[in-house]
């Protein structure tokens, strides 16, 4: 039921501001014991799911999720995303059914945490999901491995804010 | 060396004619293997002539990385490090060495082939893992870090670029299995001018965030009309041959069948026993007896079990095998612009419907999707705002204002490419029994 989770995430803010973003976002929850398991690889700006991406693709196509592209520069483009009506709408009849309902309780606890993360700063968010994807059991070496993968200075403060994020 | 020549229906004549190394890495017994796997899976049910193997698709790769490193070394010598062609050209060849029974049909059963992959490269065991660390002790790890999507644990990350030229929306494996396919299939889309683009490629450093640079793979301005000929072989190779739904729904059988005989082996000590020997990897499991098994796992070990099965006393089990040995009795539906979370009612009905009519429907029922095939049309948005060399087709040209890089649809001339690659319809498929066609039909309408 990952697209109906993902779907209900995205419902649950007015937008999300980028892929990135919500690559991101989505890999902390995991980390936090969300129930969405993408597979994750560790990619030039952090972690990143083709898996996860596929599937906003997928949102997009089944007309559940509205994603617009803002050119930033000739070689940026900013994809916003946000739920449809028809999205909306599909999402409350799920919730009717008794799959739809054990579903939703799974998400539940997680919707809080995302809506904050979709207010943190975007290259902060991208550090810390690195600063996670590098954390197996010891915190200090992550922070150590995200300096010396991102070219930063291990005592940069957007880095220590990342951490403060990643290990909350 | 004495050269060695093998005849391919693509490019003529591949030649192995300057290390001698290379040819005993295609000697060994885990690239002969691919000899008796299908590239194409179950596609001969639906195009007949679809029965090439991966090796033959191995020595095609192999041959145009061989084509497009000798172009890049005229121009980026000082790019390579000492070791970097010797892997890459091993990446190559061994890249589909992982890859179990029909492919990508079976790989929630026999393990997802990149990771067998790496394991069969980095296992001191493997005679190819032994072969490679006699040319190089450094050469497993380096070539398994290009083929892994996720790094090994202490592996160095090898250059964008490199990953780009071995996995990525253009790399050389796209190159040879699009046209290799189109020409065995016999659905003539897959064509387009591959030569001009390996032989214009450039690399071009890029600056991604603060200080974290990497090389990109990128093509100038004048090679924009092949690449767009690519994506639209892509997307109609997709949409007449990798997604076609007769193939699709004998892939799916074939998964319910290996699942029946799994839940199967669960409790019935006997079915265990009475499988084939390299079957028994149905059971799980994993280290150096697991990659025995797997060795001798191919298409046709695969295809004897099943028939063996057409006999077996679970009546389930039977009559599945027997609807795939023989090519019928799947009946199928589609929706249009749908997600699985939305069908789900209609879906609980049908399920419910075919257990009281005295079929299993955890057996019986088959659900598919747009999103699910590892082979994919080129999706413009993907990326995101994370576009590297790797996860999109980049184009440079040092008058584009800012930086000079542009994804592949958003220049000028090609914007007509986002009408495929932008908001692809999701696509939703049902199979079932056919002679349960008409109620279910009605069900998931």
């Amino acid at each position: 039921m990952k697209d109906y989770w993902l779907a209900k995430l995205i419902s649950s803010v007015t937008e999300v501001d980028s892929r990135k973003r919500l690559q991101k976002s989505i890999y902390l929850l995991q980390r936090a014991g969300c129930p969405l398991q993408f597979s994750y690889i560790l990619h030039y700006y952090g972690p990143y799911s083709f898996e996860l991406a596929s599937l906003i693709d997928q949102l997009k196509g089944a007309d559940i999720i509205d994603e617009s592209a803002e050119p930033t520069g000739l070689s940026n483009i900013r994809y916003k995303s946000k739920i449809k009506e028809k999205g909306k709408h599909v999402l409350k009849n799920f919730e009717k059914s008794e799959t739809g309902k054990d579903m939703y309780g799974q998400i539940k606890p997680f919707i809080p945490n995302f809506q904050s993360l979709n207010e943190e700063d975007p290259w902060v968010l991208e550090l810390a999901a690195t600063v996670a994807y590098f954390n197996e059991g010891n915190w200090t070496e992550a922070q150590k491995q995200t300096a010396t993968f991102k070219k930063l200075s291990k005592n940069d403060k957007n880095l220590k804010k990342a951490f403060a994020l990643a290990s909350a | 060396m004495a050269q060695k020549l093998f005849r391919d229906p693509l490019y003529d004549y591949i030649a192995i004619d300057k290390d001698p190394w290379l040819l005993k890495l295609l000697n060994c017994p885990e690239m002969q293997r691919l000899r008796y796997i299908n590239q194409l899976g179950l596609s001969q049910f639906t195009y007949p002539g679809a029965t090439h193997s991966r090796f033959s698709h191995s020595l095609g790769v192999f041959h145009v990385m061989t084509q497009c490193l000798e172009y890049l070394e005229k121009d980026y010598r000082t790019a390579f490090d000492p070791g970097d062609k010797d892997a890459l050209l091993a990446a190559a060849l061994l890249h589909d060495v992982g890859h179990g029974p029909f492919s990508h049909a079976t790989e929630d059963f026999f393990g997802n082939h990149e990771e067998n992959c790496v394991q069969i490269i980095t296992y001191s065991e493997s005679t190819v893992n032994k072969l490679l660390t006699g040319v190089n002790k450094d050469l497993p790890a380096k070539v398994a870090a290009l083929i892994a999507k996720r790094l090994p644990t202490g592996a160095k990350q090898p250059p964008l670029w490199q990953k780009s030229l071995i996995s990525s929306q253009l790399d050389m494996d796209r190159l040879d299995y699009l046209r290799r396919d189109s020409l065995c299939s016999g659905a003539e889309y897959g064509n387009f001018d591959w030569f001009r683009i390996i032989h214009t490629i450039q690399l071009k450093e890029k600056v991604i965030k603060g200080q974290q640079k990497g090389t990109f793979v990128v093509w100038p301005d004048k090679s924009k009309f092949a690449l767009e000929e690519y994506i639209f072989s892509r997307f109609y190779m997709y949409q007449s041959v990798y997604f076609h739904h007769t193939t699709r729904g004998f892939e799916g059988l074939l998964k319910k069948i290996l699942q029946c005989a799994q839940d199967i082996a669960k409790n019935n000590k006997n079915f265990t026993k009475a499988l084939l020997p390299p079957m028994k990897m149905l059971l799980g499991g994993k280290g150096d007896k697991y990659l025995t098994k797997f060795q001798k796992l191919t298409d046709h070990i695969l295809l004897a079990q099943i028939t063996i099965w057409q006999n077996n006393k679970n009546k389930t089990l039977s009559d599945l095998s027997e609807r795939l040995l023989l090519r019928k009795g799947i009946g199928w539906t589609e929706i249009i612009a749908g997600t699985p979370f939305e069908m789900a009612t209609k879906i609980g009905k049908v399920r419910k419907y075919l257990q009281s009519q005295g079929k299993d429907h955890n057996h019986y029922f088959i659900e598919d999707s747009t999103g699910i095939p590892p082979y994919k049309p080129y999706s413009s948005a993907s990326a995101g705002e994370e576009q590297t060399s790797v996860n999109s087709i980049m184009l440079f040209d040092p008058q584009w204002s800012e930086t000079g890089f542009c994804e592949i649809t958003e220049v000028s001339g090609l914007k007509r490419l986002q009408a495929i690659t932008k908001d692809q319809s999701s696509v939703l498929r049902y199979y079932f029994p056919k002679e349960h066609e008409t109620k279910i039909k009605k069900l998931l309408k």
